[in-house]
């Protein structure tokens, strides 16, 4: 397959290195499902002027 | 890391210095005639570049926006696509700060098809950046990252995650210059299965009157495995007179839509589009029932919809070729709450479809809170005219 010249200009992996890139493309992936949220929130705390507590950071309720 | 005792200016960091400035010791300016401007071939392509970029100023371009909002004014902002939901909604908003917007939201829903039951969102954005993540009750979640470099790059990135769905990542760029406009993105692109696969798009819309712009847009998408891969054309034009706007794409799969906005007056707002798409359909035949070949069918729809903006209210409606009536409503009846109406009657199917919805805005600190109410403006000064606090 590699020897035809359609393939002559892919770069071609090991299957072993295309494993190890579908891993880790899932763990990011795990990361970013259950990561960004928390991120976004964490951002914004800290840029809030009264920190708000985690309580009043999810609860939809005012809070002043 | 605030235990440290910084240094005001890092050592190695040397444009941080001022250095005076004294006559005949600044460094000189590039040569007029050095050899990059003094050699025939290039001092030619600068007059010539030169030339071209003061005739492009003379001609007063504006930049002619992205082709994705090429008919906004219309489909969103006029018509009800965006805003129309059905069944029973709430959304708990929840400011916590103003600059940067940081706010959280939470979306209550019963009977609706599109909405999950609930939905938490949480929104972070300053001056570069724009970060927003949404999560439901089925843990389905899609992110937004936005990045402006400056006023004319942006990059922005999609994610949507669900179980046992394929996940779904976009990155964009959008290069919007003085009188063009680049947008790059691609859907799902990967190198891993022997070449590119996914979808990748590249579109550009220039302006060639300060009115009038034209642009194209080529998709190009293949699968992964032995697939051929496709492309696909669409060309769009648009003339913006500042108040109304015509627009009109011819889009590859042999579909027209071409839309007009108007603003009738201040507070009103009214939009034509139509859409007509040829297709090619099978024919069967009459007596045996088996397909003979294929007929171009041509489908086409008119929707014509209207916006009233009011001091504290805001109705949007509209009526289609295909027997539709919709409308929307959205009303503020205290500063912090306002009700949603949704309504759309099939007059041709006899069907309709009904939505109402609340929207609470809360804030996490007291002077949010007294700026929802209306008695503080955002530098917190009290609202002339307001009840004394």
């Amino acid at each position: 397959m590699s020897d035809s010249p359609i393939n002559k200009y892919q770069f071609t992996l090991s299957d072993e290195s295309k494993e190890r890139i579908a891993k880790v493309l899932d763990y990011s992936k795990v990361i970013a499902h259950y990561g960004f949220i928390p991120f976004v929130l964490y951002l914004g705390w800290s840029s809030s002027s009264n920190k708000p507590s985690l309580f009043n950071l999810l609860s939809p309720f005012p809070s002043a | 890391m605030s235990q440290q005792q910084s240094t005001p200016v890092p050592i190695t960091d040397l444009t941080k210095f001022t250095i005076p400035t004294l006559p005949g010791v600044t460094t000189a300016p590039p040569k007029a005639n050095g050899f990059w401007s003094s050699n025939p071939v290039f001092s030619y392509l600068n007059d010539v570049y030169i030339t071209i970029s003061e005739h492009r100023k003379s001609l007063g371009l504006t930049n002619p926006g992205t082709i994705e909002n090429l008919n906004k004014e219309v489909s969103r902002d006029v018509f009800l696509n965006q805003y129309f939901f059905t069944g029973l909604r709430a959304d708990l908003n929840k400011a916590f700060s103003m600059s940067p917007v940081f706010q959280t939201s939470h979306t209550l829903s019963i009977g609706s098809n599109v909405l999950p039951p609930y939905a938490f969102s949480a929104l972070y954005a300053t001056d570069d950046y724009f970060i927003q993540g949404n999560i439901d009750n089925e843990l389905s979640f899609s992110g937004r990252i936005n990045y402006g470099w400056n006023k004319y790059n942006i990059s922005k990135v999609t994610l949507q995650l669900a179980h046992g769905q394929p996940s779904m990542v976009q990155l964009e760029q959008d290069y919007q210059a003085s009188d063009f406009s680049i947008n790059l993105k691609t859907l799902n692109p990967s190198l891993l299965s022997g070449g590119f696969s996914g979808v990748a798009v590249a579109s550009l819309l220039q302006s060639l009157t300060p009115k009038f712009a034209v642009g194209l847009e080529a998709m190009f998408s293949k699968q992964p495995g032995p697939v051929p891969p496709e492309t696909l054309v669409s060309y769009v034009a648009r003339y913006n007179a500042g108040n109304w706007i015509a627009s009109a794409q011819i889009q590859a799969q042999g579909a027209l839509v071409a839309s007009f906005w108007r603003k009738v007056s201040d507070k009103v707002e009214a939009g034509v589009e139509t859409q007509i798409a040829a297709s090619l359909k099978p024919v069967n035949d009459p007596l045996l029932g088996t397909p003979i070949g294929f007929e171009t069918a041509v489908e086409g729809q008119t929707t014509i919809g209207a916006k009233y903006e009011y001091r504290s209210a805001v109705f949007r409606g509209q009526l289609d070729s295909n027997g539709k009536v919709g409308a929307f409503l959205e009303k503020r009846i205290l500063p912090t709450v306002s009700i949603l109406f949704s309504g759309e009657i099939d007059q041709f199917k006899q069907s309709s479809r009904l939505g109402l919805g609340l929207q609470f805005e809360a804030a996490g600190n007291e002077q949010l809170m007294l700026m929802q109410q209306g008695l503080i403006d955002a530098n917190g000064n009290p609202v002339p005219g307001a009840p004394q606090l």
